[in-house]
């Protein structure tokens, strides 16, 4: 499912980086903010935005189209944060849910409130530090990657029903393919959250609704996706 | 006449021994240059200087042991010697061999000292600069004092003292030979530290044997006086007095002396009751001084510590950022110091096995005070403090001590990201940025984004590595193709090639391999490790 809106909750200086970057990336980016300062500052800056409070009145967002429509927790209190996940998991059910942790403590929290993806600011600092000390051109290809400042593009691949890929193994498809870019992983449309990276998973014979997780540059994936 | 020529000779032969007194300081300043310039006998001065005086210096231990073991062995010698006779090798060995050792180290210790080359050079300096002659003698008379405070401290006496017994002949310098053994407090820093704690308590220790000395003496007095006429009474000396005071005092009461007359043992209960004294005071100045010193013993032995560290990073603040990335740093087996303003934090990664020290990380002095070789054991300095002014001045101090060193640094607000660079920072991190990039990816592409994650997770099975090209590899490899990357069920994911500094995605297998190169790769942990033993075999 393609993310076409974006509705992120809460506008302090996490928030206001995320919506900075997602603005021009999708149809729609709304800001829901608690206080009113904030809502002034987010349409000052630019950006559509409404005040909202955590007393579960979701039909707010009836008018958006949960499956096209991915939210952000990003308030900046932890214990507001995972109410308002909780909140949305169960007002939302179908609702596709991004939150911001501060701690390792509060991702567990916020996992267990129902999110689907848990980003911990402090987890992802402490590894670009790292990252950048230890390998400091892996780190400079995965800036470049998240930057797109490259021409090296990480992209995902679905095999459709009329693919030559269907049951071939995953390690043939990397060799054939090899000169042009690199088949990093496939996700197995079985097991949903299952990695299976190439360099192990050799045996691994691709399926109808596997995702492959390609690296290469714009071309030479459009190839790609044309000779699947 | 006559007299005019006695002049004119005096005068000449005062002239001629200023013009050699000139000739000679001249030599002397330019010797004093030459030995300063010289990179050979600054390097050699250097290594001695390390040897004997630096603790933080990795040979230092094994000099120190050498040395403790010639002392051991040289008084098991004599032990040897009070029976029966030891035999001809040993008796040089302990005459010759030992006291020689003990010789040069004496005469390294005292050219090593002071500077003397820097000594007269700077007086000269100081004389060009003031446009007066070169005062050779105050040049001299500086060297000599500060050759001389050496000699007249207290180990370099003991050190020459333990020399003595060279002179072999003289018998009774033998017995110097137990002098050797205080040497050995010049070998272990726990002794140094003791005798450092007890310094400090100079005028309690004085009070209390000046109190002892009193007692002792009044105490040899009056019991000589009650005890020394009774005939059935073992006190018959003022020796003997003495000797009854002593161990009497000091509570150990052989009673192989004891007072039989009333009199005398009254003056005993009071010698005794004094002895309980004099023991409870000695004990509680030794508490004190340890209990007030402790901290600083702590802090000396953690700063020794890190002297001896070949590499580390150097973190500056302990906030909750710094604290995961020293956990994840040290995880990975990495040397962490930490320094922060804060005693409460420093006290917690303390507490995390961490070497934390209560230093401003903005002040010289904090790095005078670690006395660490930033270019030798800094792999780089982390910058993780409150705010961004904090971050800003902690670089452009770390900036004014060395130029090469690696600086990365948290920003707090986008917009000082100009200053931190200005401030020398090469590396900036704005975690809003990265959590606004991870948020805008994952809404994208999530399974792309989960298997980048993936990657950089240190929990996950596989992983994205750099591997370098050395000189063993580069010779075992011709190129890309003979790695046969894919039977270790690697892949290749680009080559950072040293020559054109250019990063090649997805090589091609007819790319040559130099060493310098660097080896983007992705794998399991297990195969990758598998994979650096291989390459770097020699080929069969």
């Amino acid at each position: 499912m393609k993310t076409l809106d974006v509705i992120v909750f809460g506008y302090a200086e996490f928030a206001k980086e995320i919506v900075s970057q997602v603005n021009e990336a999708y149809r729609s980016v709304e800001v829901f903010a608690l206080s009113q300062d904030n809502v002034d500052q987010a349409i000052k800056d630019g950006f559509k935005a409404s005040l909202v409070t955590l007393d579960d009145n979701w039909e707010i967002f009836e008018a958006f189209n949960l499956k096209e429509t991915l939210f952000i927790c990003a308030l900046e209190d932890d214990a507001s944060n995972v109410y308002l996940t909780i909140g949305l998991r169960d007002g939302l059910e179908d609702a596709r849910l991004i939150a911001l942790a501060s701690t390792q403590e509060h991702a567990s929290k916020l996992h267990l409130a129902g999110a689907n993806k848990v980003i911990s600011k402090l987890q992802a600092t402490s590894d670009l530090i790292i990252d950048v000390l230890e390998k400091p051109i892996v780190s400079h290809i995965m800036q470049d990657i998240l930057q797109e400042q490259s021409a090296l593009k990480t992209v995902q691949v679905e095999i459709s029903e009329d693919s030559k890929l269907d049951t071939r193994s995953l390690h043939e498809i990397a060799l054939e393919v090899q000169s042009e870019l690199i088949v990093l992983a496939v996700i197995d449309e079985k097991m949903q959250t299952h990695f299976v990276f190439t360099s192990s998973g050799y045996k691994h014979l691709l399926k109808v609704g596997d995702i492959l997780v390609v690296i290469g540059y714009d071309e030479d994936i459009e190839n790609f996706r044309r000779m699947i | 006449m006559q007299e005019q020529g006695q002049t004119q000779e005096r005068l000449s032969s005062s002239s001629y021994k200023e013009r050699y007194v000139g000739l000679f300081a001249r030599m002397l300043v330019d010797l004093a240059y030459t030995l300063q310039t010289s990179p050979s006998y600054k390097k050699t001065k250097l290594f001695f200087y390390n040897l004997l005086e630096n603790h933080a210096y990795s040979y230092k231990r094994y000099f120190d042991l050498f040395m403790m073991l010639l002392i051991f062995s040289s008084v098991v010698i004599l032990i040897r010697e009070v029976k029966s006779p030891v035999n001809d090798f040993w008796s040089f060995f302990n005459d010759y061999f030992i006291s020689l050792v003990f010789l040069i180290e004496y005469l390294l210790r005292f050219w090593v000292v002071s500077d003397t080359s820097m000594i007269i050079i700077n007086q000269y300096e100081k004389d060009e600069l003031l446009q007066r002659k070169f005062r050779l003698g105050r040049a001299f008379a500086k060297v000599l004092l500060t050759k001389w405070n050496y000699v007249r401290s207290v180990a370099a006496i003991i050190d020459l003292l333990a020399i003595m017994p060279f002179f072999h002949e003289l018998r009774l310098l033998r017995l110097f030979i137990l002098f050797r053994v205080f040497k050995i407090f010049r070998y272990t820093q726990n002794m140094q530290y003791f005798g450092y704690v007890l310094s400090h308590k100079k005028f309690e220790l004085f009070t209390l044997l000046t109190f002892a000395s009193v007692v002792i003496f009044v105490a040899s007095v009056m019991i000589y006086i009650m005890e020394a006429n009774n005939p059935a009474s073992p006190i018959n000396s003022l020796f003997d007095a003495f000797y009854w005071s002593i161990v009497t005092i000091s509570t150990v009461g052989y009673g192989d002396v004891t007072p039989i007359t009333d009199a005398g043992r009254g003056v005993a209960v009071l010698v005794i009751i004094s002895g309980i004294a004099v023991i409870s005071f000695a004990t509680s100045i030794v508490v004190t001084a340890f209990t007030e010193k402790l901290d600083e013993i702590r802090e000396n032995q953690i700063l020794s510590e890190i002297k001896k560290l070949k590499h580390f990073y150097l973190i500056c603040g302990y906030g909750i950022i710094a604290k995961q990335t020293a956990s994840k740093l040290r995880r990975s087996g990495r040397n962490v110091v930490i320094l922060d303003t804060d005693v409460e934090r420093i006290k917690e990664a303390k507490e995390n096995k961490l070497h934390a020290l209560a230093l401003d990380p903005a002040s010289l002095s904090s790095y005078q005070t670690m006395g660490i070789d930033f270019d030798k054991q800094v792999r780089a300095v982390i910058l993780l403090r409150d705010s961004d002014i904090l971050n800003v001045y902690t670089a452009l101090t770390l900036r004014s001590i060395t130029h090469s060193i690696n600086i990365l640094s948290l920003l707090h607000e986008k917009k000082n990201r100009r200053k931190l660079r200005l401030a020398g920072a090469r590396n900036i991190v704005y975690a809003q940025e990265l959590i606004g990039l991870l948020s805008k990816e994952y809404s994208g592409r999530p399974i792309a984004f989960e298997t980048l994650s993936l990657l950089r997770s240190e929990d996950s099975g596989a992983t994205m590595e750099e591997v370098v090209v050395d000189e063993r590899v580069a010779q075992n490899f011709r190129d890309v193709a003979a790695l046969h990357i894919h039977q270790h069920r690697l892949i290749l994911i680009g080559l950072s090639k040293i020559d054109v500094e250019h990063f090649i995605f997805n090589p091609s297998s007819d790319i040559p391999l130099k060493q310098g190169d660097i080896m983007i790769i992705v794998g399991e942990h297990s195969m990758i490790h598998e994979f650096k033993l291989h390459i770097h075999k020699r080929p069969r």
